[in-house]
């Protein structure tokens, strides 16, 4: 890896994981588009293991507290992200069009979506160990979290589309590879 | 892959999107319906109707026809009626020196004009006095009470 590139990583990591630890609203994060776009730049490999070593971070010093058992699953489905965030990135090519913009939004949407269902499925096993059942307990965590889930999506599906596009041709344009 | 094929894979992504974020907020509005409804239904049962008069000696009546919490009594209807009601609290109860601006009046020692409370008797068909403190009588459904300015003397 070259210096300018191991340079744009170690910001992008430090941004992200700044980020990340500052208290704001729940669900109003930035993690999930910095570490699709680090997969969109930098590869599967990149994207989902920063995903992974942010959550893993966050999980002990997040500002609102240890998280518990649903750590490995808020690490599977960031990670995940930033997996897809480098297969988009191969296919993609962050095209700077209108197909571009809408793209990156819809990805946004879905893998939002992707990753609430799947940190709720952590609460859910949260929620078994005070001795719910699995469907009530997943049910309880769906439910409850449908309203920050809804927030979630739109917020991310936003930065998606409106970032994804033109960060990533500038980082593209950064490293020379245009 | 197509041009064509890559659009509808997306259009196809934010559909399911879409469709479950709202299926989502539709599961979680029924289940605040549902919850909602049945605090409605428990509340209800502690709730009764009343009907309270407000006769100000002169001609003019006020009915309140209104719901008020099962277990409240006639003064806390009164005060359920209106807000302007002065009073004072002794050793037999609640004793209303004034409703709606219209004060007790002591004309002689032993005569006046003061607000006193009646309850509808269904079966005699008459205004009946309790005999005593309005805070002392607890309301039953579809009770009838009247609060009259009306002439006293002992």
């Amino acid at each position: 890896m070259d210096t300018s590139k191991l340079a744009l990583l170690s910001v992008l990591t430090a941004l992200c994981l700044g980020i990340q630890l500052t208290a704001r609203p729940m669900n109003l994060e930035f993690t999930s588009v910095i570490v699709f776009i680090i997969g969109m730049v930098f590869g599967s490999i990149a994207g989902g293991s920063l995903g992974a070593l942010v959550m893993f971070v966050n999980g002990f010093l997040s500002p609102y507290g240890f998280a518990g058992v649903v750590m490995p699953f808020q690490i599977a489905g960031i990670g995940l992200i930033g997996v897809v965030g480098g297969l988009y990135g191969k296919v993609g090519n962050g095209r700077l069009s209108a197909e571009g913009f809408a793209e990156a939004a819809v990805l946004g949407a879905f893998l939002t979506f992707v990753y609430d269902v799947v940190t709720n499925v952590g609460t859910a096993v949260f929620l078994m160990l005070s001795g719910l059942s699995f469907p009530h307990a997943l049910a309880a965590a769906l439910v409850s979290g449908a309203v920050p889930s809804i927030i979630h999506v739109v917020w991310n599906t936003a930065l998606f589309g409106f970032f994804t596009v033109p960060l990533v041709n500038a980082m593209h344009k950064m490293l020379g590879w245009r | 892959m197509s041009v064509r094929r890559r659009t509808f894979m997306f259009v196809a992504m934010g559909l399911t999107v879409w469709a479950l974020v709202t299926t989502l907020a539709a599961v979680y509005y029924y289940g605040l319906y549902v919850e909602t409804r049945a605090t409605f239904e428990e509340l209800k049962s502690l709730a009764i109707n009343t009907n309270l008069l407000l006769d100000y000696g002169n001609g003019t009546l006020n009915w309140h026809n209104q719901t008020v919490i099962a277990g409240s009594t006639v003064f806390e209807a009164l005060l359920t009626a209106t807000k302007k009601v002065e009073y004072k609290t002794g050793a037999y109860g609640v004793f209303v020196s004034s409703i709606n601006g219209i004060s007790n009046v002591a004309e002689t020692p032993t005569s006046g004009r003061a607000w006193l409370w009646y309850w509808w008797n269904a079966t005699s068909s008459k205004w009946t006095d309790l005999i005593r403190a309005s805070d002392a009588y607890i309301l039953k459904p579809d009770d009838c009470v009247a609060w009259r300015y009306e002439s006293y003397s002992y």
